[in-house]
């Protein structure tokens, strides 16, 4: 094993290597649900791309469209039109835990996650433990958890893989202030090289880290590359 | 290069459904006392009880054929055929969240399902049948490939049928209200509780257009040999498998573009 460099605290926005050499096209994407009143369509035409070392920030009020945006993004659901090309490797939604099994104990869910992303299981178990803190209480069943060490949990599992682009749902505060500023160090100190499509309502953080904005308006998105501008465009909203 | 490609897809594919797998075997039994044994332990018990009850109603033979491995084969079908057909569905409702890991699709979630249920029926069966073939009460198995043959078909017949179900559920909320009553009128089209040859010809004809039946009739031909006769089309029964598969996994394929989570 390497030992890693410990990486000195460093002004918000100051550029790492940015790794991984693909793109996050998103091209004219439409999604339509059906409902009993008719089909609703809740996005149209959203279009913009993440370059490597690139964070995009999402913003829009409620109703939006940025949930159905992020499950399009994340893959779960399809676009009605267009489509995502992904050139390079995107994390889950950060934080996301709706794929724990409950009955399943800390450990066994992580391991689930190191074969489906065919990393060794006893590295990722050593970093997300050393990350999360959870000790002995890896080996309950997560039904036992509080919602805090999910969220832990979550977080730790998702950062301690190594992705190009990460993407993050409005939940940047997990856990305590402790556990909140080791997230936030974890996030935007150690992983700053990665992209990172930043869905949130934090006008602080969007404006520290992101590099251009998406802005949603009842499903309609534009892209702004003047934070500050896009940032107000919101506020207006 | 497209032989490589392709390998690495299917090394990947085989990699998701393990892990699917061993997540399935631990959110059901968990590490605790014997673990995912229950998985095997409970068809047993089924068999077992089942096997008790018929010997007391029917003695040795009922109809001149041994009770004991009648049983035993009739309710290994009957298990499989419940367990794909009433577990699958729930697939989709139970594993959405899961669909953040991109490279999981419901389809492997099905078929990793589909392995658990075939392997741990398959093995139920034979730790019922050995110690009753030790102990002499049980004849031993007289063709293995005609039975292993029969049991191959009966996973892959009732994987395509559950299939079917799984995406028509999907679909139709009232579809998936019929599946239970439905499947429980047509059991005696799954042909366990019977032989075929101990019904009339004008009955036998009707069951035998069941492929259940056949399936049913080949592992009882697989096991007693020509002293009971059987009445099987292999080749009728593979034609259904196909069939049912080729349509459930086009459903399947259809009703994955459509899920929607929350």
């Amino acid at each position: 094993m390497i030992e890693l460099p410990i990486i000195a605290p460093q002004e918000p926005g100051s550029q790492h290597q940015p790794h991984g050499n693909g793109s996050i096209e998103v091209c004219h994407i439409g999604k339509t649900y059906m409902t009993p009143a008719g089909p609703k369509q809740v996005l149209h035409d959203i279009s913009f791309s993440v370059q490597p070392g690139q964070k995009v920030a999402v913003l829009g009020r409620n109703g939006a469209g940025k949930s159905t945006l992020v499950k399009i993004i994340g893959g779960v659901e399809r676009p009605s039109q267009g489509h995502i090309r992904r050139t390079m490797s995107m994390s889950w939604p950060l934080a996301f835990s709706g794929g724990f099994e409950a009955a399943m104990t800390g450990y066994d869910n992580i391991r689930f996650i190191a074969r489906v992303y065919n990393h060794p299981i006893r590295e990722l178990i050593d970093k997300v433990d050393d990350f999360a803190e959870l000790g002995s209480n890896l080996l309950q069943p997560m039904k036992h958890y509080s919602s805090g060490m999910r969220a832990r949990l979550a977080f730790a599992l998702t950062l301690a893989i190594d992705f190009d682009c990460y993407l993050i749902d409005e939940v940047i505060a997990v856990g305590d202030q402790r556990f909140h500023q080791k997230c936030h160090d974890m996030l935007f100190k150690e992983r700053a090289g990665a992209a990172m499509i930043l869905v949130s309502h934090d006008v602080g953080i969007i404006k520290d880290y992101c590099s251009s904005a998406l802005v949603l308006k009842g499903g309609f998105g534009r892209t702004f590359n003047d934070v500050d501008l896009a940032v107000s465009i919101y506020a207006s909203l | 290069m497209a032989a490589t490609h392709s390998s690495q897809l299917l090394s990947k594919k085989a990699r998701i459904i393990d892990a699917l797998l061993l997540r399935e075997l631990m959110a059901r039994f968990g590490h605790n006392n014997v673990g995912f044994l229950w998985q095997i332990i409970e068809p047993l018990m089924l068999m077992v009880g089942v096997m008790v009850a018929w010997s007391l109603i029917y003695g040795e033979r009922n109809h001149g054929v041994m009770v004991l491995p009648l049983v035993l084969t009739g309710y290994s079908v009957l298990t499989l055929w419940r367990h794909m057909t009433g577990r699958l569905p729930n697939t989709f409702r139970d594993a959405s969240g899961l669909l953040f890991h991109r490279d999981v699709k419901p389809a492997d979630i099905l078929l990793a399902r589909a392995i658990l249920e075939s392997i741990s029926t398959l093995v139920a069966f034979f730790i019922a049948l050995l110690p009753l073939q030790l102990i002499g009460i049980m004849e031993p198995v007289h063709d293995y490939l005609v039975l292993l043959g029969a049991w191959s078909l009966m996973c892959l017949f009732s994987f395509g049928s559950a299939l079917i179900i799984t995406a028509l559920a999907h679909f139709s909320e009232a579809f998936e209200r019929f599946v239970q009553p439905v499947m429980y009128i047509i059991l005696p089209l799954t042909g366990v509780f019977y032989m075929v040859f101990w019904l009339p010809p004008a009955a036998q004809k009707i069951v035998l257009y069941s492929p259940l039946v056949h399936i049913s009739e080949m592992i009882r031909g697989g096991f007693f040999g020509p002293d009971v006769p059987t009445t099987w089309d292999p080749v009728y029964v593979i034609f259904w498998t196909i069939a049912v598969n080729a349509a459930g996994w086009v459903l399947v394929l259809k009703a994955q573009r459509h899920i929607e989570l929350e």
